[in-house]
């Protein structure tokens, strides 16, 4: 009797034994790594901290885009509960929230609309009731603790929220994109926004382009927590901390900038021109000076702006170009040596090509013009004097030459290859009114590029935008860099000569400030619509450079449908009155 | 019947319990010795107590003073934020500050007026002439 109860209850002690045996060698070798990540994730609290985005500065170092400190603001449910008085049911309680925060939050709200003043009373409502609709809806959520009610609140708000002392509120940091010069040179600089994961982002321009370098590495906060979740802070073990983005110098001068996106916003709106841009580049460099667009955006508010407004039209837009691709043909054609400056053309009337014809934009004949006389008077028929006599295949490798058909390699998101066609698609009518800017298309800034390179003696530059990008040992500077030599020193130096008396004796001579020594080039091209072109819409430009001597600046300015039509009438007073206000803030001495 | 099984067990191991006797008598002619030993040097004995209880304090003060410093380092670098926050404050403060809109709205605030008439010329002799 004894002897069997003693051996069951041996057995049932080995049996014990073993099935606890058992259980630690599931729990602690076949399941190992699940339970030590449960128990990491108990006793330790790892929170991601986002890197501050590096600044962008403009050449002199001041900043153009840098970050500031913005908060989420959420609710914690239970806490919101525990605070309730007696007898105060916790709908009521909500109520009493949403009405106390609702004013603040909706002037945080407008503050954030594109244009606050001009939104109608009952869009104001609108906004104001969906807010409170919002808070009290997230409050309101089953089966939820931690709450968002509005993120990126300004610190202004948050002293207001905070002196409401409403239980269960609370504040989280966050970043945000801050623009001192808001809104210059947007389109150029690009936006912040968010991926697919929710991590910041930059989209177009530089922040696009840079969103590597600027954006910097992500840390990780460990910490040891209690029982009740709360961070035992003699444990704190911050073992990856974020790494700030690198700041960027770019080649921007503020004040050129601030200078040309003034005259082209007053421009474009004197004129009635749908959009318009500008570029100053620095020919020996290929530096970016400025670069505007408009319509221009607030790069803060840029999801309520269509793309069309946030794009930089100075790098995507394609156009023909008009007469100020007579530049380009003209310095191949001398180039070639096909022509010389006193090359006389007949230009004695409209030419007739496979069925076309070829006429002046007054329908006026210059009979037995030079090269200056063509430039001056813009004589389309002298320009396809010029492309027959370099033929077509020898056009064609000069346009290639000159950078358009292909990217200029710009640091900057988005740009555009202009559209070229394929060399067996080009016909004789084709070459002839490609020697005035028809029937091919490029982006403002290719035409910048090729100019630069008549300017600087024949080399065609890589334009940049960003000069040194600044890591926390060293510098990383950009260096100018020579794409190809495309024309001969000699060629250039006559082209300046051609286009300065493009420019003193052409159309708008009378508008021309007194000592500026530019040349240049204006341009009034039509737009094709449904495969015409209109004659009442043009794109209307200017592209010139000065002074003529030693170039300091080559711009363009360009206007889509301007009214009056003309580039001398439009584009080319506007670029007069930046280049006064260039020569006077670099202290270029006028000529007498 | 627990008495049985005792007397079984003594029946059984009655040569192994003498033999156990033995050996302790001698652990405890041991434990007597060392008692004398305690005895001859009260001393070194005490000394050892007292580097041992010293050493706990040490440890429990050190441990207290990392809690505390962990603290005081927490306080220092929430301290360090609020320093970088402000600094990155005043840095934006002081861009927006000098942007060139905000001066081109106050400049006209003040009244000036943009000059119409500014040329920069090349003096054709030396401004300065050797006196």
């Amino acid at each position: 009797m004894i002897s069997w109860r003693l051996n069951f209850l041996k057995l049932f002690f080995i049996f014990l034994l073993i099935a606890i045996t058992a259980r630690l060698f599931y729990w602690q070798v076949i399941s190992y790594n699940r339970y030590a990540i449960a128990a990491t994730a108990q006793h330790l609290s790892t929170v991601r901290i986002d890197a501050p985005r590096g600044r962008i500065l403009a050449s002199d170092g001041n900043i153009l885009v840098s970050n500031k400190r913005v908060y989420l603001l959420y609710g914690l449910i239970p806490n919101v509960k525990k605070s309730l008085d007696k007898n105060e049911n916790y709908e009521n309680k909500v109520n009493s929230i949403t009405d106390a925060l609702g004013p603040i939050l909706y002037k945080e709200a407008l503050s954030k609309e594109k244009d606050p003043d001009k939104l109608s009373q009952k869009n104001k409502e609108t906004l104001e009731a969906n807010i409170k609709n919002k808070i009290s809806g997230q409050l309101l959520s089953i089966g939820v603790i931690w709450v968002p009610l509005m993120s990126k609140l300004s610190e202004q708000a948050v002293e207001e929220i905070k002196k409401l002392n409403i239980s269960g509120l609370g504040f989280e940091d966050q970043s945000d994109r801050f623009y001192p010069e808001e809104p210059l040179a947007s389109s150029l600089l690009g936006f912040v926004g968010k991926d697919t994961d929710g991590s910041d982002r930059g989209y177009q321009g530089i922040e696009g382009f840079y969103n590597d370098q600027l954006q910097g590495q992500s840390g990780t906060l460990t910490q040891e927590v209690d029982a009740t979740g709360k961070p035992i802070i003699s444990v704190d073990t911050n073992d990856n901390r974020p790494k700030q983005g690198l700041d960027i110098r770019t080649t921007i001068d503020r004040t050129v900038q601030y200078t040309v996106e003034k005259y082209l916003v007053d421009g474009a709106q004197k004129f009635g021109a749908k959009s318009a841009s500008a570029v100053v580049m620095e020919p020996k460099t290929g530096a970016i000076l400025a670069m505007a667009s408009f319509p221009n955006f607030d790069a803060a508010k840029w999801n309520q702006y269509g793309t069309d407004e946030r794009d930089n039209s100075a790098i995507s837009d394609v156009y023909e170009p008009g007469s100020t691709f007579k530049i380009i043909t003209s310095s191949s054609a001398l180039d070639l040596g096909v022509v010389k400056p006193d090359t006389i053309c007949p230009c004695n009337g409209a030419l007739k090509i496979a069925g076309y014809s070829v006429e002046t934009w007054n329908n006026k004949y210059n009979p037995n013009s030079n090269m200056a006389s063509i430039l001056e008077h813009s004589d389309n028929v002298g320009a396809a004097f010029w492309a027959e006599k370099m033929g077509k295949s020898n056009f064609i490798t000069a346009v290639k030459n000159f950078g358009f058909g292909s990217l200029t390699g710009i640091d900057l998101q988005g740009e555009a290859t202009g559209i070229l066609k394929r060399n067996q698609d080009w016909g004789e009518i084709d070459l002839v009114t490609g020697a005035f800017g028809q029937g091919l298309s490029v982006t403002p800034l290719q035409m910048v590029t090729a100019v630069s390179a008549v300017a600087n003696g024949g080399k065609l530059m890589k334009p940049y935008v960003v000069q040194k990008v600044i890591t926390q040992n060293k510098e990383i500077n950009t260096t100018a860099e020579v794409v190809r030599t495309v024309i001969k020193p000699e060629t250039s130096r006559v082209m300046k000569d051609l286009l300065l008396a493009a420019v003193e004796n052409g159309e708008a001579k009378r508008i021309i400030p007194h000592g500026l020594r530019v040349a240049g080039k204006t341009g009034t091209a039509q737009i094709p619509l449904n495969g015409k072109y209109d004659p009442n819409k043009t794109v209307a430009s200017f592209i010139g450079f000065g002074p003529v001597e030693d170039p300091r600046f080559v711009m363009i300015v360009k206007y889509y449908e301007p009214t009056p039509i003309y580039g001398a009438e439009t584009a080319e007073p506007t670029f007069f009155k930046i280049a006064q206000e260039l020569y006077n803030y670099w202290g270029i001495p006028i000529t007498p | 019947m627990s008495f049985r099984i005792k007397q079984k067990n003594t029946a059984k191991n009655k040569h192994h319990l003498s033999s156990s006797f033995a050996s302790l008598s001698d652990k405890t002619k041991a434990v007597a010795a060392r008692s004398r030993g305690f005895f001859l040097y009260p001393k070194f004995v005490t000394l050892l107590i007292l580097v041992t209880v010293g050493l706990i304090i040490t440890r429990i003060y050190f441990s207290n003073q990392l809690a505390v410093s962990g603290e005081r380092v927490s306080i220092l670098g929430n301290k360090a934020s609020e320093i970088e926050q402000d600094n990155y404050r005043l840095e934006n403060e002081i861009s927006q500050k000098s942007s060139l809109s905000y001066i081109d709205t106050k400049a006209n605030e003040m009244g000036m007026v943009r000059t119409n008439k500014l040329e920069v010329v090349k003096p054709l002799v030396p401004v300065a002439f050797k006196p």
